[in-house]
Order: structure tokens, then sequence, then C-alpha cells
């Protein structure tokens, strides 16, 4: 008996026109997330995770490819049938200075959506709905008719989960939420947003660059390079074995507090280029160490071990490096 | 190890910012020391006070909204908060550098970035354009960054490549003590490995001393020497890196080190510090860091001194026995 | 942060912050006292007024200032003070009601273009690049010529030449509002297109076009005195500033207070005008915020 993954994405492709061409900035992206899961997508800049998560909730349409929700394929609706898509996939955004209207109280942010919908009644109903909203993020109630100015980022932060969680959605795309506050409020929040998984059964697509903080979080993992998936896996089996050249740059590159056992760090050469009129192959060839002729190549996701996708056309010699 | 110069030496520095009617303040008597050739890793969240302390020893600090109330800052010998403005004009650049968090706005995008490195050779060092000119390519060329790029404006480079910039200007006349705040928070994490890295270096090879301002507990562990832990504008821990990674023995420290997510692996939820942090214009009285401690209790709200744990190793908690045996029970 | 109290939340109500950070400014509070002052003199001054607005009086033809007439007379001996009173309300009527329409106006277009965009967009500026390149006063010269004389004609004429700048402004504002994610949010939570332009856009986009609007209130008064200076506009014998000064005109020489007191009473209008939205720039930056 096989039940239909929440979300599923098959050869997801946006692309922008820019003046100098055409930004490849999510390239041929497929997964599922199933309910109650959660997957992360790590990458750094110009990866296209953001992107990605807004193609999938409809912020965007995509230029090739599907998103299906719950079957149904979503990639291009529009009208009514957009809106109720919407009111099933939320997101999370990152900057908790710019995601609040300055001129909403925060109580008025939170009974907005319920009031778009025409499934939460009356006013009064409306109010109670937010009230428990607020309750359930935790939000004191002496701060509920605030404007977001008066709030610190971790409860702006709180305010806008709220918001997400007001239309009782099935998926939430997280787009860093936690990245702009500081360290003691950003395992508040998280262990807010994994509380809030298990009692409302939530899935979530989980985009960060904090590859220690989606470790915690994902059931699967998938790394990204300028638009491309370079890997996807079981958080714990990436954790124990990075394929890609990428990955494992990575994760190296992460300032370990073991004073004891510093991390071997591999060294990146170069910078970080750009997903406008990319060459075909593997973008991340021009910073490899491995780098060879045949990495020009268009690269397919193989699977290594069960579960284990990599694209990296010589991930078998390097591995006997 | 025993004797080592003290190079830059603050005693209770005083700093309060006036805004409204509301007084914020930012610095509480903050005393520091760093030895000649080490780095400081000052370690706190946004507000704690980190770059206010940055801005009082370059004397940049803004004026009237920003005022020192007391304090010295002994710069080789000599207090910076007595010089004068041209003495002090005299001392940054050549002395005392800085390198902002931001390198996108750290940089002048109408001027070439030659030009901005060449600027600063200029005014320190009494030298002319042409020496200049191939000083501030070498300059590049220490940072990794290809000489003939002299000519291009910042907004022709990618953010890492920036910071580069922004470090080769405050290298350029090789100065004393160098000031980090943040330098590679808003960079990516492979670019900030590269960043870190080149600092490391360049440090080794100049021989200068510095202070890194940072949030990240694994940019000190990697770069610092010596580590301050500063919470609401007071120093709440200092010592080795030894001592406040192995032997951590104030509450705020262990909980920052608690909450990091590398530290939960095999647990479902984080272990945060519970609670807000503190309003700056509406401090709690003693300990700042009391409500939100787990071993508070009522001695915490008067004045805590600073202990002195081992050589070298200072704490601000009355408590700090407590903390550290729980600590050794969980492991 | 977790002191919020019930007078704070009043107080900290974006409307009561905003009028207290206008109050700090001296230029502000000296702009605020003129203005009002102006506003009470001439309202409540014409009631006290012995004097008739066009009460003609051969006797007394370009009356030198006197107890009897603090300001003199006119041509047609009609008592200055009295009549520039009376201007004084239709000029402030002016200025206020130009500035209202023309701002709405402009936002609202300029809201349309900026949210939009693609073709509306584009249609929507180049036709106002085509309007501005007409001067101001020229097109007010131009509808006032074609509508006809009188106070609406008037409003509609200054309002016209008003409006292509204010569209540019607002619509500048729009395209750097509309990329913060409180926007992107709106659209995810269903929030249709007017909504999100009425509810989210325009409430933040506002500001600066309220700054502008207050200062264009001296350009307005003055235009409209010009336009009656040149003999449109407001029409004879209904006093008015410009037509007052156009009167004046030729007996400088003869009869100074013919011209100087209305000259006077429009620099002071202008300049606590502009005083106030100078302290309106300030007090609404964001920047100049604690």
């Amino acid at each position: 008996m096989s039940k239909t993954p929440l979300i599923q994405v098959k050869n997801l492709k946006m692309y922008f026109k820019v003046p100098s061409g055409l930004n490849h900035a999510v390239d041929d992206v497929s997964f599922t997330i199933e309910r109650g899961e959660t997957l992360g997508v790590v990458g750094e800049s110009g990866c296209g995770k953001s992107t990605l998560g807004r193609t999938i909730i409809r912020l965007l349409e995509a230029t090739d490819g599907q998103v299906l929700l719950e079957g149904k394929d979503i990639t291009h609706v529009k009208g009514s049938k957009l809106r109720k898509a919407r009111e099933k996939m939320q997101i999370v955004f990152q900057d908790p200075y710019s995601s609040l209207n300055p001129r909403l109280r925060i109580e008025q942010t939170i009974m907005e959506p319920l009031y778009n919908s025409n499934r939460f009644g009356s006013r009064a109903a409306i109010k109670e709905s937010a009230n428990e909203l607020m309750e359930l993020v935790g939000i004191d109630e002496r701060l509920r008719m605030s404007y977001p100015h008066e709030l610190d980022g971790g409860r702006r932060q709180r305010v806008g989960i709220a918001r997400a969680l007001a239309l009782q959605p099935d998926f939430i795309c997280c787009d860093e939420p936690v990245s702009s506050l500081d360290v003691s409020i950003q395992a508040q929040v998280l262990n807010l947003l994994m509380d809030l998984q298990e009692k409302l059964g939530l899935a979530f697509m989980f985009v960060t660059h904090d590859l220690s903080v989606v470790r915690h979080l994902s059931n699967n993992i998938l790394v990204m390079y300028l638009g491309q998936v370079v890997e996807k896996a079981p958080t714990k089996e990436l954790f124990t074995k990075q394929l890609h050249p990428y990955t494992k740059a990575l994760l190296s590159a992460i300032p370990s507090v073991d004073i004891h056992n510093p991390m071997q760090r591999i060294k990146l050469k170069g910078e970080i280029t750009s997903s406008i009129n990319p060459e075909p192959g593997c973008r991340f060839a021009a910073r490899c160490t491995y780098a060879k002729e045949e990495c020009k190549q268009p690269q397919e996701l193989v699977e290594d071990t069960p579960n284990h996708f990599v694209a990296c056309c010589r991930v078998k010699e390097i591995s006997g490096l | 190890m025993s004797e080592e110069k003290t190079y830059l030496d603050i005693k209770d520095l005083e700093v309060v910012y006036s805004q409204a009617k509301k007084t914020v303040r930012a610095v509480n008597r903050v005393s520091l020391k760093l030895v000649k050739g080490k780095t400081l890793g000052l370690v706190g969240e946004t507000g704690a006070g980190k770059t206010t302390i940055a801005k009082s020893i370059m004397r940049i600090l803004p004026n009237p909204q920003a005022k020192v109330l007391g304090g010295q800052i002994f710069l080789d010998g000599e207090d910076l908060l007595e010089k004068s403005e041209d003495e002090m004009y005299d001392i940054r650049g050549t002395k005392v550098a800085m390198v902002f968090q931001d390198p996108m706005t750290a940089l002048n995008p109408l001027m070439t970035v030659g030009d901005q490195i060449l600027e600063v050779l200029m005014l320190h060092n009494d030298c002319n354009y042409k020496e200049g000119l191939k000083k501030a390519g070498e300059m590049l060329e220490t940072v990794g960054i290809p000489a003939e790029r002299c000519p291009e404006y910042p907004h022709q480079f990618s953010g890492g490549m920036k910071q580069r910039v922004v470090i080769a200007m405050a290298l350029a006349c090789n100065p004393e003590l160098l000031l980090a705040d943040e330098p590679t928070t808003a960079l990516d994490v492979t670019i900030q490995a590269q960043v870190l890295d080149l600092i490391k270096e360049l440090k080794k090879s100049y021989n200068t001393s510095m202070i890194l301002i940072t949030h990240d507990l694994g940019v000190v562990a990697e770069t610092c020497d010596d580590v301050a832990v500063i919470y609401a504008g007071k120093i709440v821990e200092s010592g080795s890196k030894d001592d406040v990674f192995d032997r951590t023995a104030h509450p705020y420290t262990l909980g920052l080190f608690g909450s990091l997510p590398s530290v939960a692996v095999g647990e479902k939820r984080l272990h945060p510090i519970g609670g807000m942090p503190p309003d700056p214009t509406n401090l709690p009285p003693g300990c700042a860091f009391w409500p939100r401690c787990p071993y508070a209790t009522e001695e915490c709200k008067e004045e805590i001194k600073f202990a002195n744990l081992s050589p070298g190793h200072f704490c601000r908690c009355i408590h700090s026995d407590k903390a550290r045996k729980a600590l050794r029970r969980k492991e | 942060m977790l002191n919020v109290k019930r007078e704070n939340q009043l107080k900290s109500s974006l409307v009561g912050d905003f009028l207290g950070r206008l109050m700090k400014t001296a230029a502000a509070k000296i702009g605020v006292v003129l203005l009002v002052f102006m506003v009470l003199v001439c309202f409540v001054g014409p009631l006290l007024s012995p004097y008739e607005k066009n009460g003609i009086d051969l006797t007394n033809m370009y009356a030198k200032p006197s107890a009897d007439h603090l300001f003199g007379c006119d041509a047609m001996g009609r008592d200055i003070l009295t009549r520039l009173l009376y201007g004084g309300q239709y000029s402030l009527i002016l200025g206020l009601t130009t500035a209202a329409v023309s701002s709405f106006i402009s936002i609202l277009i300029g809201c349309i273009a900026g949210y939009f965009g693609g073709v509306t967009e584009t249609l929507i500026m180049r036709f106002m690049d085509v309007w501005s390149a007409l001067p101001g006063m020229l097109l007010a010269i131009m509808v006032s010529a074609v509508m006809g004389a009188g106070f609406f004609a008037t409003v509609f004429a200054l309002t016209i030449g008003a409006i292509a700048g204010g569209v540019r402004m607002t619509r500048g504002q729009v395209l750097a509002e509309r990329k913060k994610e409180y926007i992107e949010a709106a659209e995810s939570i269903n929030c249709s297109k007017l909504s999100i332009m009425f509810r989210h856009l325009l409430p933040n986009v506002v500001q600066p076009m309220i700054i502008i609007a207050t200062m264009n209130i001296g350009a307005t008064i003055m235009m409209a005195a010009g336009l009656s200076y040149i003999g449109l506009g407001i029409q004879p014998p209904t006093p008015e500033w410009g037509a007052m000064l156009a009167d004046g005109r030729s007996y400088i020489r003869l009869y100074p207070h013919m011209i100087t007191f209305p000259g006077i009473a429009i620099a002071i209008t202008v300049l606590a005008v502009n005083l106030i939205g100078d302290g309106l720039r300030d007090a609404l930056d964001p920047k100049l915020r604690d």
C-alpha cells in the first residue's frame, strides 16, 4: 500500500532572465517529502535553495518540471486552485525584520491569513484562533498588540511562525529561519519548530547553510551548488560518509569547537562563481581538486548506496584515492 | 608562557549611549589584557558591547550619542583615551587598524580598490604616489588577489574578495594591533574558511596582535589564543582558550556551549539558554545573567567580583563550582 | 523588552510616536506655531474685523497704514488687512486641497505602476515622462485658461501640474518595498492583489510622499498667487494674495504697503509649511529613530 508523498518535485527548473543572459537558479531538481518529514536543503550563496523553496510553494512559477502536492500537479495552477494549494503550503522567512509589515500589530498580522480564507468564521472566532496561535508559539499575552519594531528578532520570528501555521498547512518551507538570530535564541526557535512538527504532523523543507542545524532536524538532506543537486542522502548517512567533493569541503569548512580535534580542512581554491549562462557539466569543477575532463559532461544523480545519491562521475575513483 | 609583554591593557572601561531619554550602558567597567602577538577572542551576542569596546580603542565612537564615562586603554604603555584627536589620527592605521563586519558596505563603491589601499598608505606612511601604488599591489597579492586587479571597483569583487581587500587595507601600514569585528560572519562557510586561514597566516608573518570579535565559538576555537566572554557589557569569563573551552566556569558560557546543535548530536531537543537577552536600558541588578541562570540565588543580585579560578582564568560567578559539577555529572 | 505597559502601547501607536518626534526639532516647532497662527488669524480674524472683504470706500483710496486701517487700503479703498485675512483662507485651503488631491492621485497611480509592473508600468511611466516635460506652471496656466476661473478650476489646474513628480517618487518607493519579504508573505497567505497594494504596500510607501506634499503646499500657494497675478485662477473681487500683489505692482514706489503685506503673508505661510516639511522628514526618517 503506497501512500502518495505529500510533496513530489520532478525535474524542477527555475530560470530567470537577467541582462547578461539566463540565470539557471534551479536546474533539474527532484525529490519527495513524506508527511511529517523534514528535508534539509544546504548550500551557500547562489545555490538556489531559497528559489527552490519559493517555487515549490508557488510564490514563483517554475520554468520547467513539476511540483505535485498530494499527487496533484500544482506547477501551473491559477485562481482558486492556487489559493487552495497555498493553504497547504506555507513559508517562514529568514529576516525577522523585513518579513512582518511594520504598520500592522502582530495580532493583525496573524489574523490576516484567517480572514483571507473563508474557513474560519466570524471576527470573534478569528481573534480567538489568533490568540491560540500566539500561545502555541509562545508569545506572551502582554505583547500581542505590539508592533514588530517593539519586539526582538526571536519574538518576531515566532510571529512569522504563527502566521505560517494559521492556515493549518501540511508543509512549511523554512527559509533560514534562525540564521539572523542570536545563538542562544536560535536553539529556542529550533526547539519550537521541532515541537510544532511533532504536535501538528508538519512536513518541513529546511533551507540553510548551517550543516550542524540541519543535522538535528532533518530526515534527509539535499546538498546544492549553483542550482544543481550534488548529493542527496538520509541525514545519518550523509554525516557518516560524504561522497561529493563539495559536501566534504562544506563539512570540513565548519569551524569546530572541539579544540583537541581540529577539523582537517579541505581547501577550496577560487570563489563561488555564478549560475548565469553556465557551462554544461559540473558547476563545482572549477574549484574541485579532483576535476578532470569528464567533469565537463552533464552529471547525473546516481544512487551509490541505497538512498544515497551523488552527482559526480569520479566518485568511485575519488573514494579509492 | 610566563611574563609575556602585555601589549593592550584595558582598565575599567565604561561607555554609555544616550538615546532619547534612555541610557544604554553598553560597556560596564570592562578590563582586558592582550599579550603581544596573541589573538584574543571576544565572544558575545548582539548588544553585549563587543563592537563598542573595539570602537573605543580606535576612538571612533559616535559622538555625541556615545560617551566614555571612565577607564583607561593602555596601548604599549600609553593611554589612548588621553590622546588628542591629532595623536589618534597618527595611531589609527599605523598602530591600530580595524576590519569591519560587513564587507559590502566597508568599501567606498566609487573608488577603485587600489586607490583605497593607496589612500591608507599615503595618509599614514608618507610615501609618494608611485611607491604607494606598488605597495598596494603587493598588499593585494598578500591577501591572494592578483595585483592587476588594483584598478577594479568593489562591485566587481565577490563578498569574500571584498573582505580580503578590507584586510589588505587594514594591514597596509603593518599595524601592531588588529581589531577584527565579526570579519567572517557575512561570508559563506567555505569562503569563511579561506579568510580565516588568511588571517591566521598574516598574523603569523606580521606578528600582529589581534582582537577577534565574534559570536561563533567555532571561529574562536580555530583562531584565538585567549578568550573573553562578554554579557550585557561585562566580561563574565576570561582565560586561555584551553581554560574557557575545557574548564568552562560561567553558567552563560556553559549555556552558549550547551546550545550549540553540534553538541546535542543524538538527542532530540537542543538545550537553549532560557529567557531573553536583557534590555540594555534596564539591566537586572548585580549579575545581568541571573534571570536566565539555572543556578541563580538571591546573592546574585549583588555586585559580583571577578574571581581568579586559576592562573589567568577569571570568572564572574559565585556559583561556578555548582555549574561545573552539574556539567561533569551530565558527561 | 519585557516591560511593555499599557501606556507604552498607546504611546507607541505609530501616529503618537510620529507626532512626538515631529515636535522635537526647533524648526518644526516654529513651523507649527507659525502655521497655527496663520490659520487662526485667517479664519477667526475676519470675524473680528469691522470691514467687509469687498467693502469699497472711495474716500480711502491708497490710504497709508493708520490706526483705522492697520495695513492701509488698496486702489478701491478696501481694507488690506481684512482682504489679506480672507485671501489667506483661500490660499491655505487651496494649498491644502491641491496637496491632498494630487498626493492621493499620484500615490494611487504610482502604486499601480510599481506593483503591477510590466506593460502597465511602462505605459504609465512613459505617459508621466511626457507629462513632466511640460513645466508645472505652464500646465497650470494652460488648464486654467481652458477651464476658466474659480476655485475648483484652480485646484484642478494646480493638481495637474503636481502629479507626475509624485507618481515617479511613489513608484520608486514601491519598487524598493515590493522586494521585502512581508509582501511575499502576504502573497503566500492568499491576500488578493488589491489587498496587498492597499493594506501592505501603500501604508509603507506613503511617508516620503507626505513630506513632498507638505513641501509642495508652499509651492502651490505661490503658483496660485502666480495664476491670479496674471489674471487666471481666482478672479476679482475675491481677495487672493497673488491678485493683491498684482494690484500693488504699479504702485511699488508710491504705495509700497499694497504689495508689502501680501508679500509678507505669502512668505510667512510658505516658510511655516516648509519648516514643518523639514521636521516631518526628520520625524519620519527611520534612521534617525533612537
